[in-house]
């Protein structure tokens, strides 16, 4: 199946929406090492600030349930919504795959940071879906 | 490579400097409130060299992380950046030479504060063997310890 979205030339930005510090550390970290651009968001509150910016980001990853006004589920309805081509990756140790339907591709915690890193490249088509060892 | 921790909630702020400085080729790590930043520098697996914080914090001062942080880490390096009305003031009382830059952040300024502070503390390092008696130019000395040096408009 051909990727919803590529990026050809440039390093893509991948912006990461976590409130737990360390967690957010780690898989910005371990994205960086695989030679993205990263962009930390500790709410989805603050992931909204950004995009009113108007700064280019090529895949959201979010944790669900975060302080503030909106959720992370609410945050990506939110981008269905205003950026329906942006893909949105959804990550929780609270609720279910069923939860995200049709808002985003669901991974659940706790996860393997090198197999996010295999999911982020293979939904900005950077990779083969099913490559990864 | 050193390692940066910004602490700096205003999002837009944050990443356009944290990117800066990581294309200087520093590792820089992000928070977002003083509570954030005492998570990270309580990690083990962290050695920050540098402490940038704003002066106001969602949580807390940033005059108090620093001290926080210099009485846990005292050979870290900390510079504070904040508003000329409050930091300014509280710079009198805290650093010995005042106000280093100008908020908005200068990246290219502040990225020579940083190399000349890592400097400063490398030389320290080759001629006393230890970080606790830095020269001037390094760390910022005070009653209670370093509080770290001001960057302010």
């Amino acid at each position: 199946m051909a990727p919803e979205y590529a990026v050809v030339s440039e390093r893509a930005t991948i912006l990461v929406v976590e409130d737990e510090v360390l967690i957010r550390l780690l898989i910005a970290d371990e994205l960086r090492d695989a030679g993205f651009v990263v962009i930390e968001a500790a709410c989805a509150d603050e992931a909204v600030s950004l995009f009113a910016t108007g700064m280019r980001v090529d895949l959201v990853f979010t944790d669900v349930r975060m302080p503030g006004d909106l959720t992370g589920l609410d945050l990506a309805r939110e981008l269905s919504v205003q950026q329906p081509s942006l893909p949105v990756i959804i990550t929780s140790g609270n609720v279910t795959a069923q939860d995200a339907h049709g808002l985003g591709l669901f991974v659940s915690k706790p996860y393997e940071l090198s197999r996010v890193v295999c999911l982020i490249e293979e939904r900005l088509g950077l990779s083969v879906p099913g490559s990864d060892g | 490579m050193h390692v940066i921790l910004i602490v700096e909630a205003e999002i837009v702020v944050r990443t356009a400097l944290a990117e800066y400085l990581r294309e200087c080729g520093y590792q820089v790590l992000e928070a977002v409130s003083g509570t954030e930043a005492r998570t990270i520098l309580a990690n083990p697996a962290t050695d920050i060299d540098i402490l940038l914080a704003a002066a106001q914090l969602p949580d807390e001062s940033g005059f108090q992380l620093s001290a926080w942080a210099r009485e846990r880490c005292p050979s870290i390096e900390v510079l504070l950046a904040g508003s000329v009305a409050k930091a300014a003031e509280k710079a009198g009382n805290l650093c010995e030479d005042g106000p280093q830059q100008t908020l908005p952040y200068n990246h290219k300024n502040l990225l020579a504060r940083i190399r000349r502070l890592l400097a400063a503390r490398h030389r320290n390092l080759n001629s006393s063997g230890s970080v606790d008696n830095l020269a001037p130019g390094g760390t910022i000395l005070g009653n209670q310890g370093a509080h770290g040096r001001l960057v302010a408009s």
